[in-house]
């Protein structure tokens, strides 16, 4: 193991990187070399306290996320995005948007029933008031019951939105991302 | 250890000698090795890094032995970083030692 294995090894490593940015580190690196054997050391030895070189260039490409990001933006082409905009027009107006409504129907239905469940037992309740010779046990147990379950159905349709609204501002978000071209997180 | 945080580590090592004088590679590598035990190879990506963002910049001086060495310099911004970075590490540090302290007591 010598210097120009070691230089070699980087060099395989460091492909991602710009010519100019790889001739630097290689720079640095037979300078870092070339003192090493003025101190009298060994290629072998200088090798071995440099540590290995997949590590270090992993290091090095991680010195520049944020180049490297932007780039990928940037190398989308107008076209391009307009060709995903219409696309996800076509997608989300024959795919999306039935089931969308379709889901959307259900939920607004379940608060329909819930409220009438729930309503039920006030109009019972006046009718009982207003006269009370209509009044019988087994009508107040099959209100009282139906407004429990109207409750039940509160707390589900309840959930039901808010899981259907978190789900729409995400797939929202998604198409957006789409659009920008961003492919990360 | 953490490779994040012995990133961060051996970055305020960088920036500390810095901060003193300037330094070229090697040297700068020597100094922090005979201190604590490192990857030499390391220290160049966190070089690179700092390069990057602008906390130092480098030139070239002819030496009397072998080639021009590239020596690294702290610029202004370098030092305002620095000043971060050691209250962050003297933090970070005091509360594992109390940490610790706790420990013993128990």
């Amino acid at each position: 193991m010598n210097k120009s294995d070691f230089i070699g090894e980087l060099t395989v490593y460091l492909q991602d990187l710009s010519p100019q940015e790889q001739e630097e580190i290689i720079q640095d690196f037979e300078e870092h070399f070339e003192m090493g054997r003025a101190e009298g050391k060994t290629d072998e030895e200088i090798y071995r306290s440099l540590g290995s070189p997949q590590q270090i260039a992993k290091e090095l490409q991680s010195t520049q996320p944020f180049a490297k990001a932007r780039k990928n933006h940037a190398e989308q082409s107008p076209f391009h995005r307009i060709g995903i905009i219409i696309g996800l027009l076509f997608f989300n107006l024959i795919i999306v948007l039935g089931p969308s409504i379709g889901i959307a129907g259900i939920i607004l239905s379940a608060w329909v029933v819930a409220f009438s469940f729930i309503a039920q037992l006030l109009i019972a309740i006046v009718q009982w008031i207003v006269q009370p010779d209509s009044f019988y046990l087994f009508e107040l147990f099959t209100s009282v019951t139906l407004t429990g379950s109207g409750l039940f159905i509160f707390i589900g349709a309840n959930y039901m939105t808010n899981a259907a609204i978190r789900m729409f501002s995400k797939y929202i978000a998604f198409n957006v991302r789409l659009v920008k071209g961003e492919n990360h997180t | 250890m953490n490779a994040q945080f012995k990133k961060g580590v051996l970055e305020l090592c960088v920036l500390v000698l810095l901060d003193k004088q300037d330094f070229y590679g090697y040297e700068l590598i020597k100094r922090i090795t005979n201190k604590i035990e490192i990857a030499e190879g390391s220290v160049y990506p966190v070089l690179r890094r700092i390069l990057k963002q602008g906390y130092c910049t480098t030139y070239f001086r002819e030496s009397t032995e072998g080639p021009s060495r590239k020596y690294y310099h702290l610029t202004e911004e370098g030092q305002e970083y620095l000043l971060e970075l050691k209250e962050a590490y003297v933090n970070f540090t005091q509360g594992v030692d109390s940490l610790m302290e706790e420990e013993r007591n128990e």
